[in-house]
């Protein structure tokens, strides 16, 4: 199972990496998006995975379950929220860029700039 | 050690006071500099008064964790520098208050004159080898700026900027020998050095540290082959170059190596190293003053002949040869100050300071000349002036050096009597034709002598330097024994210095360097233009600082492109290669094997499923392909924080996923489609570049999950959970409650975040 984890991690890693070699803005923030979602998992994967636990403490009458570690999920919740604001303002900045440059290829901007 | 503590404190607190308090062209900033300076000669003068104390040292921590404290030596030879640092302080303080015109930026000229006297008043009493370097680096800076106070004049500039590459590039390799020369004998402490010199002969690093000390010197104090950046520092103001490059900071290098002798002397290399570069120097070039024809620039070669005389003597590291060059370096402060601030005062009244267009300054100015003369007199050794003693006691030690280096100081005093006659009759001659004369004079009143505020100071000098010739032992014989007590400890020298040695092969060398050096002005000075040769190590320098420049141009442009993927490229190349390296380098620490479970089908299927989102988004053609497939890899991570016992998070992603995927839309529908040149087809060189930094990135966790050194601080939480908060969902009460800071500051990024945008969108100018 852990490895199974790992591996859908590496896949995210992987292809946020290569999204953010492109040279098309809207490309470079999806990677982006995708390096967020597999860091999280990563972190998960830390915490020791237990089937059918939860971090949360069993209520009087409700029996026991399992508890797994509360803290990267702590965390991994925060980078969620974070990658989003994120993700949010790089997705406006593109909008604007496109809006004022008429381009979002990362090689024709530069060269535009290099130019002015 | 009061009184060392406030001489060194004085210049500083003047220039600060200055600073603060004066207007920038104020006439008073000179005068106020120099009651600043003569208070700290008082003091120092007190100090050696007082005469030695035992110990000689004060210890004031500065930064004990760096070994770094501001302690103070003050002994024989600190107090023979500091007398000549503050000495010729004031004089050329007192000179430039009356030569700087009234349009000159004053204050700021005696602040950083100031800041020299006082960095090097610390260079001299530090008894710390690392705030030694730091005074001696501010001596750089010091000097820096004051050769380019006229930062308007080109040359001004390329002369500091050369003088400071080269002292700070050889302070630098001075403070690599400083750490060395620490490290080995476990202190910093000069006093304490004096004691482990044999921990230091026995360590491996002896030859690299007296190296590197040795750069440093000879940096500092101009010697070949790094002689280059004293004459292009002449571009400072006149009373600048008697002070800063004749008097004083040049001769650092040779306190440094006076004041490490008796630690690095027995080390290999030292002594023949020094002694050949101080007498290469002195022979080169004398040499090469002789064909100056600024007469700043022939000064500037003389004195970097003399350091290399005196050099020479201290590195011997014996004690007659020590009172040599420390009496020679009295006699040159004294008539080296006076010859540069009376080439100032020539450049002042006749606007020129080059030999072939001055006019017969023994009839326009002779009382200048008069001084001009003695002072060059004196340089040549001729009796009973200061140099003669100090000359004849150099030719003396110079015969013990054997055939090849006695004859070499030899031919470099005649050199040296050549240019020094040149200076004492050839200028006063006047070289200019007729015909120029007669142009000049009509256009200018004719030189003549200046005001006595420009003339007492040199004048002074030069009685001093009289001084030392005729009643040496009485004037400088104690200062100088104490000096050589510190700089050859353990030494019984009876010094006694006087004018009349009785026949001896000395005094016959002596004769003949005088007798043959004014043939050779005779014969070949005044019949010949002098040219001014280019160094080849200035062509050099040049080059180097050319193709310096250049080339770090070219580097800096090859990876600053201003293409996001390049940067992204050496980003992740540069972090694989470097943990890879880590990996080959060191023993890899083995993968724990974790209780394994097998996954069950479904489970495989959700994350079969996540991976060929992610490749989809990765291939998308189309950008609501990749949009769709970014939001299908988000929902699918959704259900795995579900199934691996995280309910908060899979809530979470769902709900960030959903406005995610919303915005990418809302944005979609303003960009344009990609074209087909766009979707361009895989890039395998990327993709092997993203899956073995993806890849490695998890295996890196995987490892660092077996190897785990503090224990966990999650119990705290589940145990405190309900007790503390009284809740039972224990991510939730890990934000609201325990870290409920965090999450606040998570919040207002979230605003900050959200406030950008709004403004980015409708705040921005629209484009027209």
């Amino acid at each position: 199972m852990e490895l199974l984890v790992l591996a859908v991690s590496a896949a995210f890693l992987s292809g946020g990496l290569y999204l953010m070699l492109d040279r098309t803005l809207l490309r470079v923030v999806i990677g982006i998006g995708l390096l967020s979602n597999g860091t999280n998992l990563l972190l998960l994967s830390t915490s020791g995975l237990t089937p059918g636990g939860a971090p949360i403490l069993a209520a009087a009458g409700h029996g026991e379950t399992a508890i797994v570690d509360p803290l990267p999920q702590a965390l991994i919740l925060t980078a969620i929220v974070i990658g989003f604001g994120v993700t949010a303002l790089l997705l406006t900045l593109a909008y604007r860029t496109y809006q004022s440059q008429g381009s979002e290829d990362l090689g024709e901007l530069h060269g535009r700039l290099a130019d002015e | 050690m009061g009184a060392v503590l406030i001489a060194l404190l004085l210049p500083f607190a003047g220039a600060i006071l200055l600073n603060l308090f004066s207007a920038p062209r104020s006439a008073r900033a000179g005068w106020v500099a120099s009651l600043f300076a003569g208070a700290s000669f008082l003091a120092v003068a007190s100090a050696a008064l007082g005469g030695i104390e035992q110990p000689p040292t004060l210890y004031l921590p500065w930064a004990p964790a760096l070994d770094l404290s501001l302690s103070l030596l003050a002994d024989g030879l600190s107090l023979l520098f500091a007398l000549v640092i503050s000495a010729v302080g004031v004089v050329v303080f007192t000179f430039a208050a009356a030569y700087l015109e009234p349009h000159e930026q004053r204050r700021r000229f005696f602040c950083y004159l100031l800041l020299f006297m006082g960095a090097m008043l610390g260079v001299v009493f530090s008894s710390n080898l690392l705030a030694l370097f730091v005074f001696w680096e501010l001596t750089s800076i010091s000097s820096f700026l004051l050769i380019g106070f006229w930062h308007h004049k080109e040359r001004s500039r390329y002369g500091a900027l050369k003088a400071l590459v080269i002292t700070a590039t050889g302070g630098l390799a001075m403070l690599l020998g400083f750490i060395m020369i620490g490290l080995v004998c476990g202190t910093f402490e000069i006093p304490e050095l004096l004691g482990r010199g044999d921990l230091l002969a026995a360590s491996p690093w002896a030859l690299p540290a007296v190296l590197l000390v040795i750069a440093g010197a000879i940096t500092k104090s101009a010697q070949f082959p790094f002689h280059l950046w004293l004459p292009t520092a002449m571009e400072a103001p006149t009373p600048v170059s008697a002070y800063l490059h004749a008097a004083t900071m040049v001769k650092a290098g040779l306190y440094l190596v006076a004041r490490l002798g008796p630690i690095m002397s027995p080390l290999p290399l030292w002594t023949p190293l020094l002694t050949v570069i101080g007498i290469a120097t002195m022979v080169w070039c004398s040499y090469l003053a002789l064909r100056q024809s600024d007469l700043k620039g022939l000064l500037a070669f003389s004195t970097v002949s003399q350091l290399g005389l005196i050099m020479s003597m201290l590195a011997a590291a014996r004690p007659e040869a020590a009172a040599a060059g420390l009496f020679h370096l009295l006699n040159h402060a004294a008539f080296k100050g006076a010859l540069f601030l009376l080439v100032g005062v020539i450049e002042h009244e006749a606007h020129t300071r080059d030999v072939c267009e001055l006019g017969p300054l023994r009839k326009q100015m002779p009382k200048t000349h008069l001084l001009l003369a003695l002072g060059a007199l004196s340089m040549a050794g001729m009796p009973p002036l200061g140099g003669f003693i100090s000359k004849e006691m150099f030719l003396e030690q110079a015969l013990h050096l054997g055939p090849l280096l006695a004859m070499l100081s030899v031919a470099g005093a005649v050199l040296t009597a050549a240019y020094c006659f040149a200076l004492a009759f050839g200028v006063g001659r006047g070289r200019k034709t007729e015909g120029a004369s007669a142009t000049a004079t009509s256009g200018a009143e004719a030189p003549h002598d200046p005001h006595f505020s420009l003339l007492w100071g040199p004048g002074l000098l030069i009685t001093v330097a009289l001084l030392f010739g005729l009643f040496p032992q009485s004037l400088a014989g104690a200062l100088v024994a104490g000096a050589v007590e510190a700089a050859v400890p353990g030494s019984s020298l009876h010094l006694h210095l006087s004018l009349w040695h009785g026949f001896s092969p000395t005094l016959a060398a002596s004769a003949v360097a005088l007798g043959s050096g004014y043939i050779l002005y005779s014969r070949w000075w005044q019949t010949r233009t002098p040219d001014n040769p280019l160094l080849v190590t200035d062509r050099i320098y040049d080059f180097k600082l050319e193709k310096l420049e250049s080339w770090s141009k070219a580097v800096t442009v090859s990876y600053m492109s201003g293409l996001v993927w390049r940067y992204n490229t050496i980003i992740l190349c540069v972090g694989v290669a470097a943990i890879s390296a880590v990996f080959l380098c060191f023993p890899v620490p083995q993968l724990q094997a974790w209780p394994a479970r097998s996954p069950l089908v479904f489970e495989v299927a959700v994350a079969l499923t996540a991976i060929a989102a992610v490749i989809g988004t990765c291939i998308a053609k189309t950008r609501l392909a990749a949009i769709l497939s970014l939001g299908a890899s988000g929902y699918t991570l959704a259900l795995m924080f579900a199934l691996l016992g995280a309910p908060d998070l899979a809530l979470t992603q769902i709900m960030v996923e959903t406005i995610s995927v919303a915005l990418f839309l809302a944005v979609f529908v303003f960009l344009p489609s990609w074209r087909p040149p766009e979707t361009r087809p895989l890039r395998p060189g990327h993709l092997a570049l993203s899956i073995t930094a993806g890849c490695g990135a998890c295996y890196l966790v995987a490892l660092a999950r077996g190897h785990r050194t503090a224990t966990s601080i999650a119990e705290f939480f589940i145990e405190n959970s309900a007790k503390l908060a009284g809740w039972h969902n224990i991510v939730n009460v890990i934000l609201v409650d325990f870290r409920g800071l965090d999450t606040l500051g998570e919040i207002s990024v979230l605003g900050i975040a959200a406030l950008a945008c709004y403004a980015a969108i409708k705040m921005a100018p629209q484009r027209s």
